[in-house]
């Protein structure tokens, strides 16, 4: 290991530390290093002697719970759990009905571009098939109108679904994160990395 | 060894290095470590509550080689305790040695 793993691995071990506090241990230990290759000793070594920097970062967090006199983890072992129940209920209650609302309004929005890239389309085939042989059926209108308005509305529709596709993605997307965030909450992280 | 005890012992080696003259990190705790075997490690925490204690004070001077070093020194209220901390080992250490003989007999 090298001094800077070493010492980004203290680092973020030590977050629950105060900014001060924190930046005067790293100082120390980079001192430390700094002493340690001016006698001649490798990094590896260094490091070898420290310890690892979880423990040696324990040590720190010890020392700092013990003079705030309250640990740095203030959760108690059934904060988990009282997090997901609290979780559970705001979720079933005002998200998943709001969520199962969006998600049925896309649903909807998604089969009517379909129809309408349908309908399009065979009304431009009907047209199409019209102009060849207009006895086809009993069609009093203009066939190139039924061709050229079937190509248009098909494309609208296309257009629509390719949006609503992005719209899709973007939708699953927030989806995912709003489900990771739960479970940040549950195992007591503040901020997810 | 008992990991609390081990503190307490380490502590007053510092107390005592550093009753001699001075030190910077490096040294005090290699020093530490040559004699008691524990990692380096585990003699920075403690120097930190030393501190908070106000039984050690910090200045940094020029070093010959690379950055100025951050030097320990020991304050009157830790030369105290430190003396206090002593009392308490020898003592501790004369009733076992009393009770392993008391056994061998």
């Amino acid at each position: 290991m090298t001094r800077n793993e070493y010492i980004r691995e203290l680092a973020s071990a030590l977050t629950a530390l105060p900014r001060a506090g924190r930046r005067e241990v790293l100082d120390d230990i980079a001192r430390h290093f700094d002493d340690g290759a001016a006698q001649g000793l490798g990094e590896a070594e260094l490091c070898r002697q420290l310890g690892a920097a979880k423990a040696l970062a324990d040590g720190y967090l010890e020392e700092h719970a013990a003079r705030t006199g309250k640990a740095v983890r203030t959760r108690g072992p059934w904060s988990g759990f009282w997090a997901a129940l609290g979780l559970c209920f705001i979720n079933l209650i005002i998200v998943l009905p709001v969520y199962l609302g969006l998600l049925g309004a896309y649903a909807g929005l998604v089969a009517s571009a379909f129809a309408m890239a349908l309908g399009g389309f065979a009304a431009a085939g009907l047209g199409a098939a019209l102009l060849v042989v207009p006895t086809l059926i009993a069609y009093t209108g203009n066939p190139l109108v039924a061709l050229l308005g079937g190509i248009g509305v098909c494309a609208l529709g296309l257009l629509f679904l390719l949006l609503l596709w992005h719209l899709g993605r973007w939708f699953f997307r927030a989806t995912g994160r709003y489900i990771q965030a739960n479970r940040n909450v549950i195992q007591g992280r503040r901020d997810a990395r | 060894m008992n990991t609390q005890f081990k503190k307490g012992v380490l502590e007053m080696c510092i107390l005592a290095l550093l009753k001699k003259h001075d030190m910077y990190g490096f040294e005090l705790v290699s020093q530490v470590s040559r004699h008691v075997d524990m990692s380096e490690g585990t003699v920075y925490p403690l120097m930190k509550r030393l501190m908070d204690e106000a039984l050690l004070t910090t200045y940094l001077a020029e070093s010959p080689s690379g950055p100025p070093r951050k030097y320990y020194h020991l304050t009157d209220k830790g030369a105290r305790a430190g003396e206090a901390l002593l009392g308490e080992w020898r003592s501790f250490c004369r009733h076992v040695e009393d009770l392993l003989e008391g056994a061998q007999a």
